[in-house]
This record gives C-alpha cells, sequence and structure tokens, in this order.
C-alpha cells in the first residue's frame, strides 16, 4: 500500500532534487553554487525560487533546464535523471520537456516574431505546415498576432518577452521556467507579463518554476515560495500572498 | 530539423549578410571561373588548332629523307667497349657516347645510303593511307623570256596535294595532266618587270624557254661531293663561293700539283671539268618551252605554317613543275636518278603516325607537322597545368577565407547558436547547419561561375578567335571556348566541396559552443 501511495505521489512530482550540488572552478578556486540541494515540486505547482544575487538561484535555473549538469546529487524531472542523460537525450530533454523564459527574451535578431516563435518546431522537424498553424496559436495567445513578421527591435521589451513565452509554449512543455521574465521591465508591463505566464500556465496545464529576487512578486503570483542563499534552501513559504511559511532543510 | 529545413535556414542566414556572402561569392567565382576558363580555353584552343591544321595539305604530309645505312650492327666492338677500370655509371655513359660519336663518323665516311629512287618511290606508294608521292625535285636552268635571261632554281610539285590552290595571284594553279605549265613566284615575276595586277594577268600564258644541262660522264668528283652532301651537288657548290672558287682555281693549276701523278692530274683534271675553265667539251643543252599557267605567292612571315618550313614553297626555288615533268627532267635530261627526299601525301592527319612508322620500320627517317602539333599541344597542355594550379591555389585560398569568414560568422552568431541549443538543438544539427551554409556557398558560387564563364567564353569567343585566325592566316571553325559538361561537372563538385570542407572547423567551434556561456554574449 505504501509502495503505492509513493509511486502515486512520485508521479505527481515533477521536480525532484536529492543532495544536488554544483561546483564551479579547480580545487584552488572552487566556487560551491549549489550546495546539498534538497528540492521536491510537484505537477502544476506554481513555485518562486528566491534569493538575492549569487544565490544559486540561476544556476538551479540551468541545472532545471538542462543547460548544465550537477556536480553530485541526483536531479530529475518528469521522471529523467538529467545527471544521466547523454548529450542527445538532453538536447531531446531540452526540446520535449521544459520551456525557458530568459530575462534578456534571448530572440534571434535576424527572425521575425514569427521565425523566433517557429524554430522549436523546426528542430523538432514539424512538417511546415503544422509549425505555421501551432506559431500562429501561441502567437495569439500572448496578444502578437498582428506582429508575426516584425524583428525583435521593432518590438517594445513587453512584446519581446510575450514571443519568448509563445517560443517557451509553442513545443507543448511539462514545465515552464523562467529566469527573472520581468527584470527588464517596468511596472506595469512586468505585472501584464506575469498575469500571460500565470494564464498560459493554468490554460496549458504547466507547472512553473519561477526564479526571481522579488519575494513580493513571488508571492503575489506563485503557490510556494523556496528562498535560498549561499546555494542552500533556507526557507519555504506556501500561499499566494506568501504569509504563511513553513522553514525547511535549514542548514 | 528536416534537410530542407536546413537548407532554408542557411539561406536564410547567407541573405541576412549579403555583403559578406558576396565577398565569399566572388572568391569562389573567381577560383572556378579560373578553373572552367583554363579547361574550356586550352581545349577550344586545341581544337581550333587542330581543325585548322588537320584539315590543310601541311599536316597530312610526311617526308621520308635518304638514309645512311650504317648501324651500331657495322660499328667493331673493340672500338667502343672499355676495358680500363671506371664506375659502372661512367662506363655506360662513356661506351653510349663512344658508339655515337663512331657512328657518327663511318655514316660520314661510309656512303652506304638507303636511296629513294623510282624504286622506292613505288613502294612507298604501296604504303597504307598513302595518295601520293611526290619526290624532291630541284632542278637549275636557265629560263629565258624576251630580254630576261636567268640560271634559276625550280622544284617538281603535285597539283592535287600540293597546296597551292590558296596562294594563286593571278592565273590558275596546275592540272593533273597539265605537263608543260609551270607556276612562278610573284617576286620573280617582279624582277621580270611584272608589277601591277593586270602586268602580272597579261604574264600568264606566256610562253619561256628553259635550258637543261644534260648529264656529262661520270664525274668523280661530283659523286663524291654528292655522297657528301646527298646529292644536291649543285646547291653546295653554288652555295658556298670558296668551294666554287678553290675548283675553278684548281682547274688552271693541275699542272702544279707536284705531288701528284700524271695520272692523278689527267683524273683530276676531268673530274673538275664541269666546273672548272678546263679544256673539256661543255655537255649539250636541251631546250623545253613552258607556259606560265599562274602566279603564286609565299606565305606570310608571321604564320603558323612557318613553323613547317620544310613544307613549304618560296621564293628560294620560283619555278614550280608538274613533279612528273620535273622527274623527267632530273632523271633524264639531268642523269640524277636517286633523290634527297620524298614527300608522302597522306588521306587524313589521325594516319599520319601509321604512315611515319611504316616508313620507319623501311629504314627511312622521316618528318612532319605531327610531331610540331603534338608539341604544340604539350605546351598548351603545360600552360593549362601551370593555370590549373594558379587556379586551384585561388579556390584553395578563397577556402581559407571563407572558413576564416565562416568562425567570424559563428563568433557573431554566438548567441543565437546558444539559444539554438537550449532549445534542444543538437549538435550534429548545428554542424549541418554550418556545413549546409558553407556547401550552399559553393554551390551558389560554382553556379554564378559556370554562367560567368559562359558568359565571357561567348564575348571572348570573337577575340581569341581574331588572334588564332591572325596567327595562322586561316579561318578558324568550332568554340574557341569548350565546356565539356564533365570538367565542368568535376570543377562545380571541387568548388563546393572546397567550402563545405572549409566550414568544417567553423561548424565544429559552433557545435562545441557552452549554450550558458554564448547567451550571456546576447
Amino acid at each position: 500500500m505504501l509502495l503505492i501511495v509513493e509511486f502515486v505521489w512520485g508521479a505527481y512530482r515533477v521536480i525532484r532534487c536529492k543532495k544536488v550540488s554544483k561546483t564551479y572552478g579547480s580545487a584552488l578556486n572552487r566556487v560551491v553554487a549549489l550546495d546539498q540541494l534538497e528540492i521536491q515540486i510537484d505537477s502544476l505547482e506554481k513555485v518562486a525560487i528566491v534569493g538575492r544575487s549569487g544565490s544559486g538561484k540561476t544556476t538551479l535555473l540551468n541545472l532545471l533546464s538542462g543547460l548544465d549538469r550537477p556536480t553530485s546529487g541526483s536531479l530529475s524531472v518528469n521522471g529523467m535523471d538529467l545527471g544521466q542523460l547523454d548529450s542527445a537525450a538532453m538536447a531531446d530533454y531540452r526540446l520535449k520537456t521544459v520551456g525557458v523564459v530568459f530575462q534578456s527574451f534571448q530572440l534571434i535578431s535576424q527572425r521575425t516574431a514569427a521565425q523566433n516563435v517557429e524554430l522549436p518546431l523546426i528542430i523538432a522537424g514539424e512538417p511546415a505546415e503544422v509549425r505555421a498553424k501551432k506559431v500562429s496559436q501561441s502567437l495569439r495567445k500572448v496578444g502578437l498576432g498582428d506582429r508575426a513578421n516584425h524583428f525583435p527591435y521593432q518590438l517594445s521589451g513587453g512584446e519581446q518577452q510575450r514571443v519568448a513565452i509563445a517560443r517557451a509554449v509553442v513545443k507543448q512543455p511539462r514545465v515552464m521556467l523562467a529566469d527573472e521574465p520581468t527584470g527588464n521591465l517596468d511596472s506595469k508591463t512586468a505585472a501584464e507579463i506575469m498575469q500571460l505566464l500565470m494564464q498560459i500556465c493554468e490554460n496549458e496545464a504547466l507547472t512553473l518554476v519561477l526564479i526571481t529576487h522579488d519575494l513580493e512578486l513571488a508571492g503575489k503570483y506563485t503557490d510556494r515560495q523556496l528562498v535560498m542563499d549561499d546555494g542552500k534552501l533556507i526557507e519555504t513559504k506556501s500561499g499566494q500572498n506568501g504569509t504563511v511559511a513553513a522553514s525547511v532543510d535549514c542548514p | 530539423m528536416s534537410w530542407l529545413d536546413i537548407i532554408r535556414m542557411a539561406i536564410h542566414n547567407l541573405r541576412r549578410r549579403p555583403f559578406r556572402t558576396i565577398l565569399n561569392l566572388l572568391g569562389i567565382v573567381l577560383g572556378t571561373v579560373m578553373v572552367l576558363m583554363t579547361m574550356a580555353g586550352s581545349e577550344g584552343v586545341k581544337h581550333a588548332l587542330h581543325s585548322v591544321l588537320e584539315s590543310s595539305d601541311f599536316t597530312r604530309k610526311v617526308i621520308a629523307r635518304r638514309t645512311s645505312k650504317v648501324s651500331e650492327e657495322d660499328l667493331d666492338q673493340s672500338r667502343w667497349k672499355i676495358s680500363q677500370p671506371m664506375s659502372a655509371a661512367r662506363r655506360e655513359r662513356m661506351e653510349e657516347s663512344l658508339k655515337k660519336f663512331l657512328l657518327e663518323e663511318k655514316r660520314k665516311t661510309d656512303g652506304r645510303y638507303r636511296q629513294i629512287n623510282q624504286e622506292t618511290l613505288k613502294q612507298f606508294g604501296e604504303l597504307h593511307n598513302v595518295i601520293e608521292v611526290v619526290p624532291q625535285l630541284r632542278v637549275n636552268f636557265k629560263l629565258s623570256m624576251g630580254e630576261f635571261d636567268q640560271t634559276i632554281y625550280g622544284e617538281g610539285v603535285s597539283p592535287k596535294v600540293s597546296g597551292l590552290n590558296e596562294r594563286i595571284v593571278s592565273g590558275e594553279m596546275l592540272t593533273a595532266s597539265d605537263r608543260n605549265g609551270i607556276l612562278i613566284h610573284e617576286l620573280m615575276a617582279y624582277r621580270m618587270g611584272c608589277v601591277t595586277q593586270q602586268e602580272l594577268d597579261a604574264l600568264v600564258g606566256t610562253e619561256v624557254v628553259c635550258s637543261f644541262k644534260t648529264s656529262g660522264k661520270p664525274n668523280q668528283l661530283a659523286s663524291a661531293l654528292t655522297a657528301i652532301e646527298g646529292g644536291d651537288l649543285q646547291k653546295l657548290v653554288s652555295q658556298n663561293p670558296l668551294i666554287l672558287g678553290f675548283i675553278k682555281q684548281l682547274g688552271g693549276n693541275v699542272d702544279n700539283l707536284r705531288s701528284l701523278t700524271d695520272e692523278q692530274k689527267q683524273l683530276l683534271r676531268k673530274s673538275i671539268g664541269s666546273f672548272g675553265e678546263s679544256d673539256s667539251p661543255q655537255p649539250p643543252v636541251v631546250e623545253r618551252r613552258f607556259k606560265i599557267k599562274g602566279v603564286y605567292h609565299s606565305i606570310a612571315e608571321d604564320n603558323l605554317f612557318d613553323l613547317f618550313s620544310q613544307l613549304r614553297f618560296d621564293s628560294k626555288r620560283p619555278v614550280l613543275f608538274h613533279y612528273e615533268t620535273a622527274t623527267d627532267l632530273q632523271v633524264d635530261v639531268g642523269g640524277i636518278k636517286e633523290f634527297y627526299s620524298a614527300t608522302l601525301h597522306v588521306d587524313r592527319f589521325a594516319h599520319v603516325k601509321q604512315v611515319e612508322d611504316d616508313l620507319g620500320e623501311l629504314g627511312y627517317d622521316t618528318f612532319s607537322a605531327r610531331s610540331m602539333i603534338e608539341r604544340i599541344d604539350n605546351r598548351i597542355s603545360r600552360i593549362s597545368r601551370v593555370i590549373y594550379v594558379v587556379a586551384l591555389i585561388i579556390l584553395v585560398v578563397t577556402g581559407i577565407a571563407i572558413s576564416n569568414t565562416l568562425i567570424i560568422s559563428v563568433m557573431e552568431r554566438t548567441s543565437e547558436f546558444g539559444i539554438m541549443k537550449s532549445l534542444g538543438a543538437r549538435d550534429n544539427q548545428i554542424v549541418g547547419l554550418m556545413f549546409v551554409e558553407g556547401a550552399l556557398l559553393g554551390a551558389v558560387g560554382a553556379v554564378l561561375a559556370t554562367l560567368a564563364s559562359l558568359l565571357i567564353g561567348m564575348f571572348g569567343q570573337s577575340l581569341v578567335r581574331d588572334y588564332v585566325e591572325g596567327r595562322v592566316n586561316e579561318q578558324v571553325s568550332g568554340e574557341m571556348f569548350m565546356f565539356s559538361p564533365w570538367a565542368t561537372l568535376v570543377a562545380l563538385m571541387v568548388s563546393v566541396l572546397l567550402c563545405a570542407v572549409a566550414s568544417v572547423i567553423p561548424a565544429w567551434r559552433a557545435a562545441r559552443l557552452d549554450p550558458i556561456v554564448a547567451m550571456r554574449k546576447n
């Protein structure tokens, strides 16, 4: 019975982080970015990773997005142990499982909004007609149906981030990772983007991991806030307003 | 990512950087055009020259020469075998040189020749692919016409294959049955006082008297000199005033040669009788009447046919007879039964080598334009090879430049590749993208180069044709630039391959990029 509960509960947990450490540099100038980190995030949960600069939150996002590998420990997303994946499987993971929205948008300036959104579908080898349909739908979802043929430099910051969200969503991932998605935007636009992100995660049934240094923003939009410092999880806050707090895993 | 999408993306990337793409294309086009034009030009010029030369009578002629019968077997081995101690290599060199020297000496003194006579001419005529055999006939005689009275040389020609038809300035060419007609050189006509075309035309049909000396008694000195100079005693003496002076002087002073016996003096006096002012009776003179059928001209000095100096007619022997008439005059009147050489007319240029081989088997040395044409072909091929090397160097340098610009392109597009990798692109897809970009540059460059080559070929055609026609004084048919489909395909493949190879290093660098570092550059 316990095994069944564990199995169901395990499947329900999308992200499992067990004693994950990440270090950079050689023995002489070794930097510990993550130190024995333990996190578990459930499916459809909206979690914020909060912390000041250098706390290790972006390193965690790099590991979750499959751009980097842990030095030790086990990190599994959607049942895949990222430390065990080879280069090709890791590329597939980036393509199919996670969608990432970056602070600096990371759009290719030589390609139009539609072409940027189309890129993951091209990489996935989708047929042209399917791509066109999906791109059009994604751009409509973020309210840029009429700006498809604009280049990034022809769009405002908020619009560029909308394109980035459309690009992350178009490949229908399980997990949405957002690294300071409003960091380059004014407060009004930031609020719009956050509302859009939440709405899309809701509609598309995505698990959201939001990286931010803004505890208030995190509390406003996410179910749980994980506070990090020096590569460790020092505090967990729950609730939309961030009022209920429970200290876990504090060293 | 499908290959079609990779190609589309590569085209997109090339179009977004037009200036760099155009510069790269220029390099590829330049190199490929050079390779294509070299191939097409050398083939075209070779073909044009062949078409001119092979259609000409000159190139279908083979001259067979009288040759010495002396061979290596006639040499005494003890004279060239070296027994003294020396290295094997030096012994071999020395023996070879000695053999050649002794052979040359023996040939000079032996006097045994493979003669060319009426019998030999018949034998030559029976060789495969030979359509006519004309002996080399050189006769001297006195030509009289009104006040003009001069001793000159004449030569026999074949009306059928002389190649003179295009060089008649007035009158007409001799016909096969025209035994009493002669052709005279325009310089001689000028010396006869005919300057204008009307005067030349008036000269045609005029009768001239030619006086030939008949053969005298056997002349031992003449025979000896004939043996040395290959039968052309008159030429030897006339071209060497010192010998002529010596003979004339000797003629009057034989008695003063004290070392000779009376019998020897008498023999010497008889021998030099025909040259000296001796008391010997002059041989009788035969007069023949000929009608001037036409006036001909030499080929211009800057003509390619100058190369074949042994095959042309010019002002040195200004009167041309039908060769059968000339044979009668040389053999029957002059008493010279053997010829120094004979010209064999072959049906096609392609058969010239076979005829030369057959003559070689009979023991005769040969001369033809074939070796000249082969030399021209070899020279064109050699020049082409040098240009190929230059063109290939240009292509390789272009390849390095393309590689360099693609590396710069990778550096510029670092963030783009980082983004692609963060979105799930595999390393091999990034490599494929860069590889296709390089290959596309090569393919587009090669196609443009082919079009440019065809255009240059079209416009350059008349220029090169004018040049070649100016050199050979003949109308050249056919293309001056011959683009062989296979050679063009190979050049295109080389261009594409070179550019694809040039993109390997940039592609590898792009694929190895760390996406986190790469995206930070955005």
